[in-house]
């Protein structure tokens, strides 16, 4: 008991949490379950915008999507290390996403059926996600938080080279203009889900507070995202798929229309078009991988041995 | 018309001066396309201002530069405004540490900056041009011309020391130059939160082509080291 | 053929083996074996494209009809690329794609190296870039040859059957087409029989290092011509430019 107060008031006073000190078995399960989940998020995110390397319309254009996706990989591969300071092991990690122990985020679970989806993609996910992110440069546990500081600002980076595609698009021809506004409608209410269920005041989500691994509510960072949002598809000349949406003067926020639940559990059980699909490709591409990876433990091992001998 | 000409040239140094002494970059100040209603998530976290000052010149060298009208003095005013332009990326070093900036020539009509890419896929090289055509155009500068060459290759030698202490500080750890054999073993690289020597390469290729994932084997920080090119 | 034309179809050469072989590492997107490749080979992928860039923007200048590097890539048709047939093989496994892209890092990291000293400038300039690209990629892997090489048997049997699969692709490689004869004796471009002789040396080197043999050559090499590989390729990298010919990306 003695050390859990002294916990909460290192937390307290801001300070952060390093992978040597004592920390009570919750939060480091907490921990490891956020941040593996930001792991296979973005790891999972570079199957649906992978699909239009190929098909990019310009070098350019083919240039900025590979440098992105290298990018979600080696924040994938950061975080997996982040999580591994925990005590759990990528192995682990991946098992457990495979069970269905582990989630990602439920946005990854929707197709990408045209060039404009690239472009809405950076500019709503990767914007709901640096939401989100910005929040957690502030978050208790030590790696992670720094990890959030680096990664918050290459992803922003991402989110502005969203925008100009979608930008190009909407100022382009009619046809262009109309695949914007599809990417736009299938996107919208996806990523105003990626911030969660509204908030509860469930024993866990009262802990990640307490403990400040989370910084913010899910409520108070998806009013965020929309506020700053709605201007640039106004901008964009766009219109955003929801015929509630209006300006609130006296809060100085917009109003929605409520999220569609059934569609967001549905989505988080599996069943969102894609799910299967994803775990599908990411298990088969694993299992195709094992002699690769016995390959390198096995050289790995005799090198050792050799420099042994020597 | 020598007089006129003479004039021009010192309302663009004016120019310059006047933007440099109200600006300080920000990424939503020189990109057009956000529109105006939005301003992009910035850094503000107490580590980045503890570790990162942007270069300013003193009261006293606003002073003296004023005064200057000559070609190579607007030149050396279009050197000190390229030294305020961050890194998009990694934003407590200027894209002039980086050693991106190859050149500049003013000959009274046309500004050309030449530049080098740090690689040749390098994305960040189209929001480089787009920063420098902002920042320049914002000057007065619109008769720019950017050449970009690749010879000679850009290099993390060139980066000064006061960069590499600010890439640590921020959690990157600098450029170490090892062997130039291709097949030796890579040099050891310190952790830049603790300093430890003991670390281990995760892997060699990271999130962006000029850095490599390492961890830590004592204070047990994943950090991304800068590689050296 | 002026040494301009001669120039224009070396720069198409090295620049669409580049797209390509960018166009062949992208499909690897989220297949790699493990996380690091997937990145690794990512980051080949756009090296590739970023060279392909630089050289078929220059091409397009030599070319002198105001074509852009993206005009090049996206408005030809199949016969006109001039990829080396090698790069355009497909991914069949990883011991392929390590296969395929060690012979051409070797080829590659040769070029370079000696196209720093051409007597164009543009080109030298793009050599020395480019080198230091190709000496990360060939670091890499020339390891996973030896990882694959002395790893367990059926990655020994695998990479084996990669190496002597792909072996019938290098001469082509290796052997300068007649314009380039030209350009040689004018020390613009480097002498490709210096470079086949280096690269036999470098990639045996590796091989026998490796645990694995050098395939026997072929003693007449079958014409070459491109495969169908390389039309379904192109079907998918140009099917935007192509189908709204009038929109601006």
């Amino acid at each position: 008991m003695e050390k859990l107060h002294d916990f909460q008031r290192f937390i307290d006073a801001e300070e952060k949490i390093e992978p040597k000190d004592w920390m009570p078995d919750e939060y480091r399960a907490h921990n490891i379950r956020q941040i593996s989940q930001h792991a296979h998020s973005e790891v999972i995110g570079m199957q649906p915008e992978g699909n239009w390397i190929t098909r990019a319309p310009t070098l350019r254009a083919k240039k900025i999507l590979l440098a992105k996706i290298q990018d979600e990989g080696g924040h994938g591969l950061y975080l997996y290390s982040a999580a591994e300071t925990l005590g759990i092991s990528r192995d682990e990690m991946i098992a457990q996403l495979h069970a269905g122990k582990a989630k990602y985020s439920s946005v990854f679970n929707y197709p990408t059926l045209n060039w404009a989806d690239i472009g809405a993609i950076g500019w709503l996910v990767d914007g709901a996600a640096v939401t989100n992110q910005l929040s957690l440069r502030r978050t208790s546990y030590g790696p992670y938080s720094r990890a959030m500081l680096r990664i918050c600002n290459e992803e922003s980076f991402h989110q502005r080279q969203g925008y100009e595609i979608m930008l190009k698009m909407a100022k382009g021809t009619p046809e262009q203009k109309e695949m914007a506004q599809d990417a736009l409608n299938r996107w919208w209410w996806p990523s105003l889900m990626m911030f969660g269920p509204h908030d509860n005041h469930s024993e866990r989500s009262t802990k990640g507070m307490l403990w400040k691994i989370k910084r913010a509510s899910n409520d108070e960072l998806r009013q965020r995202f929309i506020d700053k949002t709605v201007p640039q598809a106004e901008f964009l000349g766009l219109t955003i798929p929801d015929p509630k949406l209006r300006w609130n003067e006296a809060t100085g926020h917009y109003e929605t229309s409520d999220i569609n639940w059934e569609e967001f559990n549905q989505v988080i059980q599996g069943n969102g078009p894609c799910n299967k699909e994803r775990m599908d490709h990411h298990k088969q591409v694993h299992a195709e991988g094992a002699w690769v990876r016995e390959a390198a433990a096995a050289y790995a091992a005799r090198q050792k041995e050799q420099l042994q001998e020597a | 018309m020598p007089g006129g000409e003479f004039y021009r040239r010192g309302a663009e140094a004016q120019k310059i001066l006047t933007l440099r002494a109200s600006y300080y970059p920000t990424l939503r100040a020189s990109v057009p396309l956000w529109g105006k209603t939005y301003s992009p998530p910035r850094l503000r976290t107490s580590a980045v201002k503890k570790t990162y000052s942007p270069p300013r010149l003193s009261a006293s060298a606003v002073k003296k530069l004023t005064m200057v009208t000559t070609l190579s003095g607007i030149e050396e005013l279009v050197w000190e405004r390229l030294s305020l332009i961050p890194d998009p990326e990694i934003p407590v070093i200027s894209i002039l540490e980086l050693g991106i900036v190859r050149d500049v020539h003013y000959d009274g009509e046309m500004l050309e900056i030449v530049i080098t890419p740090t690689y040749t896929g390098c994305p960040a090289m189209n929001l480089f041009v787009a920063e420098i055509k902002a920042a320049m155009h914002d000057q007065g500068f619109d008769n720019l011309k950017i050449t970009t060459v690749y010879s000679p290759a850009w290099t993390t030698d060139l980066i000064p020391a006061d960069a590499m202490e600010r890439l640590k500080k921020y959690g990157i750890a600098p450029p170490v130059k090892g062997s130039d054999d291709p097949f030796a073993p890579p040099p050891a690289i310190p952790c830049p939160h603790c300093g430890s020597e003991h670390t281990s390469l995760v892997s060699q290729f990271g999130a962006t082509a000029c850095k490599s994932l390492y961890t830590c084997d004592d204070c047990k920080e994943p950090f991304e080291y800068f590689k050296h090119f | 053929m002026t040494t301009n034309q001669a120039l224009y179809q070396y720069c198409l050469r090295l620049g669409d083996t580049n797209l390509i072989l960018g166009h062949r590492l992208s499909e690897m997107c989220s297949r790699g074996p493990m996380l690091e490749e997937d990145i690794a080979l990512t980051n080949f992928a756009l090296d590739h494209i970023g060279q392909a860039e630089a050289l078929l923007q220059y091409a397009g200048k030599l070319e002198g009809k105001g074509r852009s590097e993206d005009d090049l890539s996206y408005l030809r048709n199949v016969e006109e690329f001039e990829n080396f047939r090698l790069v355009e093989q497909p991914n069949t496994d990883f011991a392929y794609v390590i296969a395929r892209q060690f012979l051409v890092d070797v080829y590659q990291c040769l070029l370079y190296q000696k196209m720093q000293k051409s007597t164009d400038e543009t080109l030298a300039g793009m050599g020395s870039r480019f080198l230091k690209e190709s000496t990360y990629h060939l670091r890499h892997t020339s390891g996973w040859m030896e990882r694959l090489g002395l790893g367990t048997d059926e990655s020994k049997r695998r990479i084996q059957q990669a190496i002597s699969d792909l072996w019938q692709f290098t001469p082509e490689m290796l052997t300068a087409k007649s314009y380039e004869k030209e350009l040689e004796a004018q020390g613009i471009i480097p002498d490709a029989e210096e470079i086949a002789l280096d690269w036999l040396v470098q990639v045996v080197r590796v091989l026998s290092r490796s645990g694995l043999h050098k395939p026997q050559d072929v003693a007449v090499p079958p014409p070459i011509s491109h495969s169908d590989h390389l039309v379904r390729m192109l079907a998918e990298m140009q099917y935007l430019q192509r189908t709204y010919p009038d929109a601006r990306w």
